[in-house]
């Protein structure tokens, strides 16, 4: 019988794909979730309070968030590329605890993992690495090209997306502006800003802190779910940036971010679907079908539906991890900026997003009111697994990317 | 943009109320409702916001006396022979605002349903119930009590199971009916209702239809305890909870209909339940093409708007073609149950499973779209303030109730190729 209770040997991947040290770490911060929020939620409410204190716990605690930069630098060494198994299972882990979690952890580790990756400027890699060594959370939002609404179409990038932000020059300054930028997630706390601008033609990537003058957080929105990173639109009114504050310059460099941001999604996203596979299998167990007097699992158009939640959790797994080995070998496979790893990490990152949307879905017909009821906290993981979906951009224009790369289509 | 009354609609057999009702409540829902609904989520536990709508349509606007007969004070619905098909558009329109408020007006017809429609008229129940709705322009609301701890599919699944499952019981005490027993998940429970019907059996574990009774109980006769309202993903305006029955006491009349026909007639209650659903998800999707709409006025991508982009397409269809569908099988179910002359009884093993059939797939088909154009909409489709994804988060529960999709199949499957054990 499969024991529910270690996702990491009940859908297992290629074992050599993870070193010791990231099954150890991956395994601290299982435990951690499991006291700080799976059992915890059991008597206290799911809320910011409490998700805030675990985020402090596995970035500060646990020392997740220094864990790849470099060891001269305050790090712990693990390095950017070769970081992607370590962050893809720690963020697995989250995502089973909190969406959110996880998605917190893709948006500053997608930044720190494109920086420490490319950046061969120590002092700029000091400047950013200091937050994430320093001994308080760190809270980052991504401001990405986005749909526009009416706004300026000579703003827009190589997928067609309005670029929110561009950069100004006066003299040998810059300034940074956006009229109500909304982040992929986080605006309504975050610290730090990671910026998509164009710089003349150029898209570039800024590093800024949510204090610096001129930016303006605007009121918190409310969303379907996320709570552990509310959002918040941005507006930027010339914000000084001096040149060490872009982190990431050109195409390849700023696509980097995004397939980054993709890849720990999606394991946020599987991380999703082992939870929901442990609630159901609670349910599963538990639940017994009158009539027949069969436990539920036992059922057999019953069995038919867990059985696809966890084949998808398994299949979506692998997909995760094999794109995270493709990401830690830019030697064979290019790197995280380049057009192949990029289209595959969109194409992926939606598909499970997707498919756990579907899974979650399907096990709430099957467990009824219950799924709905916040009490089993299956509708959580639904609400924001939508939410990751959303960050992940409309799934049918980033399939222009993908016919573009695969039959050299111009479709835009 | 087409409106939402370009929508097929059949109409060679629409009754005259249909405009005239589905007007006021549409009227009711854009001045009343939908300004106000992206608070509602908040308001679930104390309702001070979604009550004044609720009293000016039931109360005030009258709707809460539709079934009853006109020399009661209602409307006459009951007996007009097109009782389905206007109440398939009321309901409609009232989800197109908000569909937790569907459900709390519609689920509010179901018990009097068992009484009020033809050919079942129970006239004392009728005389004694109808100054309750009649006769005042507060809101008043009933509840089917149904599920319990145990299953609530079970208790649906009435044709294989036949209520053997039921531990709420219901003993002959002199002129008196004594209920013990504990229900949940009830739409307007939570103190909501005035009046429950209570689903109940006279010999537990028993397959005999007579001893499946259905027994109306006012809220506040002794002995009725309700907890207070469960927490949801969505659904605010449809207040569940628990409700305990211990030693209440109420006449023998206050059985609906009798022995073997409260089984019977109670399928017309699940027939009739499949219908509201489609209605829910119509007035959903209406609602959600309006919004979409207003979204893609400003959305652009690649330097164009977002919907003359060719791929975008497939979305815009399916959210329209999704809309024709539903109207469409919606309106036949409707006919169907109003003309039982050609279609036969209302709760026949037919009507149920062709129900259950066009209610699994409206709403799977419902939910697929709305998370398409939630995705289609990007970070604006989680946004609480565009409201596509309230719609999304309440439907999700339309597509649960009534036993859920995986009895809906079982049903549908028993039916049409004749198995005899699923």
């Amino acid at each position: 019988m499969a024991n529910p209770g270690s996702g990491l040997d009940v859908f297992p991947i290629p074992n050599d794909w993870l070193s010791d040290v990231d099954r150890a770490f991956a395994g601290e911060v299982r435990a951690y979730v499991d006291k700080q929020i799976v059992q915890a939620r059991q008597s206290k409410p799911v809320d910011g309070g409490l998700l805030k204190d675990a985020w402090q716990g596995v970035s500060v605690d646990l020392g997740l968030q220094s864990a790849i930069w470099p060891e001269r630098h305050g790090g712990a060494g693990q390095g950017s590329p070769e970081g992607a198994m370590l962050l893809t299972a720690v963020a697995e882990q989250l995502g089973r605890g909190d969406v959110g979690l996880g998605l917190m952890l893709a948006c500053a580790q997608s930044v720190a993992a494109a920086v420490v990756a490319s950046s061969k400027n120590d002092a700029q890699l000091e400047a950013v690495a200091a937050p994430f060594v320093g001994d308080r959370p760190v809270r980052v939002a991504l401001v990405f090209p986005s749909m526009s609404a009416g706004d300026d179409d000579d703003r827009i990038d190589d997928e067609g997306r309005f670029v929110q932000a561009v950069v100004r020059r006066e003299g040998g300054s810059g300034t940074l502006h956006a009229d109500r930028a909304r982040p992929l997630c986080g605006g309504a706390d975050a610290d730090w800003l990671g910026v998509v601008a164009l710089d003349g033609d150029e898209p570039t990537m800024w590093w800024v802190g949510a204090d610096a003058r001129g930016v303006q957080r605007h009121e918190a929105l409310k969303q379907t779910g996320l709570w552990a990173c509310p959002n918040a639109e941005i507006s930027l009114d010339r914000v000084a940036v001096a040149s060490q504050a872009c982190v990431l310059r050109g195409a390849e460099a700023v696509r980097s971010v995004r397939s980054w941001f993709q890849l720990l999604a999606a394991a946020t996203c599987v991380g999703a679907l082992v939870a929901t596979f442990e609630i159901l299998s609670e349910w599963g167990e538990s639940r017994v079908i009158k009539g027949r007097g069969q436990v539920f699992k036992n059922n057999p158009l019953a069995a038919s539906v867990m059985a696809d939640l966890a084949a998808r959790v398994h299949r979506d797994r692998l997909l995760a991890y094999d794109l995270a080995h493709m990401m830690a070998h830019p030697d064979v496979f290019g790197s995280a900026g380049a057009d192949a790893v990029g289209v595959t990490a969109s194409h992926l990152a939606q598909h499970v997003a997707r498919s756990a949307e579907t899974g979650i879905h399907r096990t709430m017909e099957l467990m009824g009111s219950a799924g709905y009821a916040r009490e089993w906290h299956l509708e959580r993981y639904w609400r924001d697994v939508k939410a990751v979906q959303s960050c992940l951009g409309s799934h049918v224009l980033s399939s222009m990317q993908v016919a573009r790369h695969y039959y050299a289509s111009t479709c835009r | 943009m087409r409106s939402i009354d370009d929508f097929t609609r059949p109409k060679e057999y629409l009754s005259p109320l249909d405009d005239v009702l589905g007007g006021i409540v549409r009227t009711w829902a854009d001045e009343e409702v939908i300004p106000h609904r992206r608070h509602y989520d908040e308001d679930w536990k104390d309702h001070r916001l979604i009550e004044p709508p609720f009293r000016r349509l039931m109360g005030e606007l009258g709707l809460q006396r539709a079934l009853f007969p006109e020399d009661l004070g209602g409307f006459g619905l009951g007996h007009c022979g097109s009782t389905s098909t206007v109440c398939f558009r009321m309901f409609e329109e009232v989800a197109r605002a908000d569909s937790g408020m569907a459900v709390a007006f519609g689920v509010t017809f179901w018990p009097l349903v068992m009484i009020c429609l033809e050919p079942h008229v129970n006239r004392r129940l009728c005389e004694t119930f109808a100054p309750m709705f009649c006769e005042t322009q507060r809101a008043v609301f009933a509840a089917n009590a149904m599920t319990e701890p145990q299953g609530g599919a079970d208790i649906e699944n009435m044709d294989l199971i036949k209520g053997a499952t039921l531990r709420t019981t219901a003993t002959r005490d002199g002129d008196s009916w004594v209920i013990q027993g504990h229900k949940l998940w009830p739409t307007n429970s939570g103190g909501v209702a005035d009046l429950f019907t209570v689903v109940c059996t006279t010999r537990p574990g028993s397959t005999d239809p007579d001893d499946f009774a259905v027994i109306f109980v006012p809220a506040d006769t002794p002995g009725v305890t309700q907890g207070g309202p469960y927490d949801k993903a969505g659904m605010a305006a449809d207040k569940n909870s628990d409700i305990w029955f211990d030693d209440v006491r109420v006449p023998s009349w206050y059985r609906a209909c009798g022995p073997g026909e409260d089984f019977r007639v109670f399928k017309e209650v699940i027939s009739l339940g499949n219908l509201g659903s489609l209605a829910f998800v119509s007035g959903v999707l209406l609602n959600v093409y309006e919004l979409l709409g207003c979204f893609l006025d400003r959305a652009r991508h690649d330097g164009r708007p977002l919907r003359e982009h060719d791929a975008v397409a497939a979305v815009l269809s399916d959210v329209a073609a999704t809309i024709e569908l539903v109207r469409v099988i919606g309106y036949q179910y409707a006919r169907m149950l109003d003309r039982p002359d050609l279609y036969g009884p209302r709760g026949s093993e037919e009507l149920v499973a062709k129900g259950r059939s066009f209610k699994y797939m409206a709403c799977d088909r419902a939910i697929e779209v709305l998370g398409e154009v939630m995705n289609l909409m990007e970070l604006r489709g989680v946004d609480r303030a565009w409201e596509v994804e309230k719609h999304w988060r309440d439907l999700k529960i339309v597509q649960l109730w009534m036993g859920g999709k995986q009895l809906c199949q079982a049903e549908v499957a028993r039916f049409f190729f004749g198995c005899e054990t699923l």
